[in-house]
């Protein structure tokens, strides 16, 4: 109703006030109607054709400020509050064929005033423009603030790469001199009784978490009441089996505890192992942060990286069961680096929502899988779910509040698995609920199907 | 006598094994107890109450997954079972914003930063111990 009405009264106002060929105008493409600042006491009325008004500016050059096509009008603010100034210079983008009215113009027999014919219009004409003028300003809003947020990844990026650079030569000494230690001592304990008791240490580690280590004693103490406190605590450590545990116990003390020393002997350097290796994803993670590390090659498994990320996990799954179903993948031209640290981020975050939720029947599943030349990766808990109130925001940076994520990538680890998977032109979908949480990432393979 | 312990807690078994062997000059006295999470050292708290052991000490790291070192030890803070356990905080990083609660509401006795001096852990254990 509202539009025929509106309809009809232009059609009145094209008929009374821009039918007259005497004030018609046409320009071509690229002509400039009327210049900024300049004399105009025109109100124009555009036939056909299409026109831009834009303003220049110091700073950021040439600015579209309105734009008219067919059946817009031109001049309106100039024209109605009496300035007679135009605001912008107004160019042809096509051909044009306009009518004008002029402060000279009478109104129609029918009516009083020209204004009051062309209220609606003129309004409607000026609200058009500061709704363009709205959305500019919003687009501004977020580009500048998409801007920052690049410019703070990027120098907080180049910061870490500069700290990266210094702690990697650190890094290799230590990993370095740990590893021929571990070698030199190995050799030398060989000839020792103990020496078993240090290979466990050196290649399992402190692979019993504390809880475990506790129950382990207390059923020392049930079976072995006359064996003292300091005993059953390093028997309990080492995580024997029960056998080893109960042939052990009838030895003298003097007898364990040189076991026992030789067992943590060899964990030490597995610690050792363990820091630097940790220390070296850590500062490898940083570095792709600061972008440096763009060398992507051929033929590259991401079964390869699943496997590699899981490594570099060891001590945070060891008490989540983790079933493998990965199905062989074409391989694709990628980054190892990007990739490892994608599934480290993923599993790290999976690992740490089941050992909050302090499951009993904690479980990752990760599978991998080609359909039609896409690369499917899912990896899955058990666990509660990601809480409602942060869901939405899971892919921000967050560096600030989310400081239980620090390890591996100073809060970011979400924000940049997104940005890698991005970059290869791949997608990555999130499925939560109280019963688990689910990362599914799609990468093309740029070939077909195996 | 009862039995006296201190309690480590970290997240990381390395740094926990770590502490405790650079604490093996107090275990003629007292137990290292290791635990990996808040919520395991609120629960060997219990357990060791239970069983009229006393806690002596209590040093904790700040940043673990689950609920967060400062947030742990104010809770203890607010427990007239606990609240008079001396308490070492030892971490890696924390705020501004972590360190001020640390002192205000946890109550902490010494705050150590990672990586520590063992000449300092083991000092600042034998201050808090007499």
């Amino acid at each position: 109703m509202q539009i025929q009405e509106n309809e009809a009264l232009l059609n009145r106002l094209i008929q009374n006030y821009f039918s007259d060929s005497s004030r018609f105008i046409w320009l071509r493409k690229g002509e400039i109607l009327i210049e900024e600042g300049a004399v105009n006491s025109r109100l124009f009325f555009v036939h056909s054709g299409r026109l831009s008004g834009f303003v220049e500016t110091k700073d950021q050059g040439r600015e579209i400020v309105f734009s008219a096509a067919e059946k817009n009008f031109l001049g309106v603010y100039s024209f109605f509050s009496k300035t007679y100034i135009s605001l912008a210079t107004i160019q042809a983008e096509t051909d044009c064929e306009l009518a004008y009215i002029d402060k000279h113009t009478k109104p129609a027999a029918d009516t009083l005033c020209i204004e009051k014919d062309f209220m609606p219009f003129a309004v409607k004409d000026l609200v058009k423009r500061q709704h363009r003028l709205l959305e500019v300003s919003r687009e501004k809003q977020q580009t500048q603030k998409k801007l920052m947020e690049n410019q703070n990844l990027a120098s907080l990026g180049q910061i870490a790469a500069g700290i990266a650079h210094e702690l990697n030569n650190a890094i290799s000494v230590l990993a370095h001199n740990t590893e021929w230690l571990s070698r030199q001592l190995s050799m030398q304990m060989e000839q020792e009784p103990e020496s078993v008791f240090f290979k466990t240490g050196l290649n399992k580690g402190r692979y019993l978490s504390s809880r475990e280590v506790r129950q382990h004693k207390k059923k020392l103490r049930a079976d072995c009441p006359l064996m003292d406190a300091n005993t059953i605590a390093q028997i309990a450590q080492m995580g024997l089996s029960e056998k080893q545990a109960s042939d052990i116990s009838r030895l003298p003390k003097t007898q364990i505890n040189a076991m026992y020393n030789s067992w943590e002997l060899g964990a030490a350097l597995h610690d050792m192992e363990v820091a630097s290796r940790q220390s070296a994803h850590v500062v490898q993670s940083v570095k792709s942060l600061g972008n440096l590390q763009k060398n992507r090659q051929a033929g590259v498994d991401l079964n390869e990286t699943i496997h590699n990320a899981l490594t570099l996990l060891r001590h945070k799954t060891r008490d989540i069961s983790v079933r493998l179903e990965l199905d062989p993948l074409p391989p694709i031209t990628a980054n190892i680096g990007e990739f490892i640290q994608v599934w480290t981020n993923l599993i790290k975050n999976a690992c740490e929502a089941l050992h909050d939720a302090r499951s009993d029947n904690a479980q990752l599943t990760i599978n991998s899988e080609c359909i039609m030349g896409n690369i499917r990766v899912k990896i899955a808990d058990n666990g509660p779910g990601i809480p409602n109130e942060i869901f939405s925001t899971i892919f921000q940076p967050n560096v600030t509040t989310k400081v239980s994520g620090l390890s591996f990538g100073l809060g970011l680890g979400l924000t940049i698995v997104k940005r890698i998977i991005t970059e290869y032109d791949g997608r990555i979908d999130v499925q939560s609920s109280t019963n688990g949480t689910s990362f599914i990432i799609y990468i093309p393979s740029g070939g077909n199907d195996v | 006598m009862s039995k006296q312990n201190i309690l480590c807690v970290d997240d990381q078994r390395e740094i926990l094994s770590t502490v405790k062997r650079e604490l093996s000059v107090f275990e003629e006295v007292f137990t290292i107890v290791e635990c990996e999470s808040a919520a395991e050292a609120e629960e060997v708290l219990n357990e060791l109450l239970e069983e009229n052991q006393i806690v002596s000490l209590i040093i904790c790291d700040h940043i673990m997954p689950g609920e967060n070192g400062v947030d742990f030890l104010s809770r203890l803070n607010q427990d007239a079972r606990f609240k008079r356990i001396p308490r070492i905080l030892l971490t890696g990083l924390a705020s501004h914003q972590d360190t001020i609660k640390a002192i205000n509401e946890a109550k902490i006795d010494y705050y150590l930063e990672k990586p520590w001096n063992s000449d300092e852990l083991v000092s600042a254990v034998r201050k808090l111990l007499d």
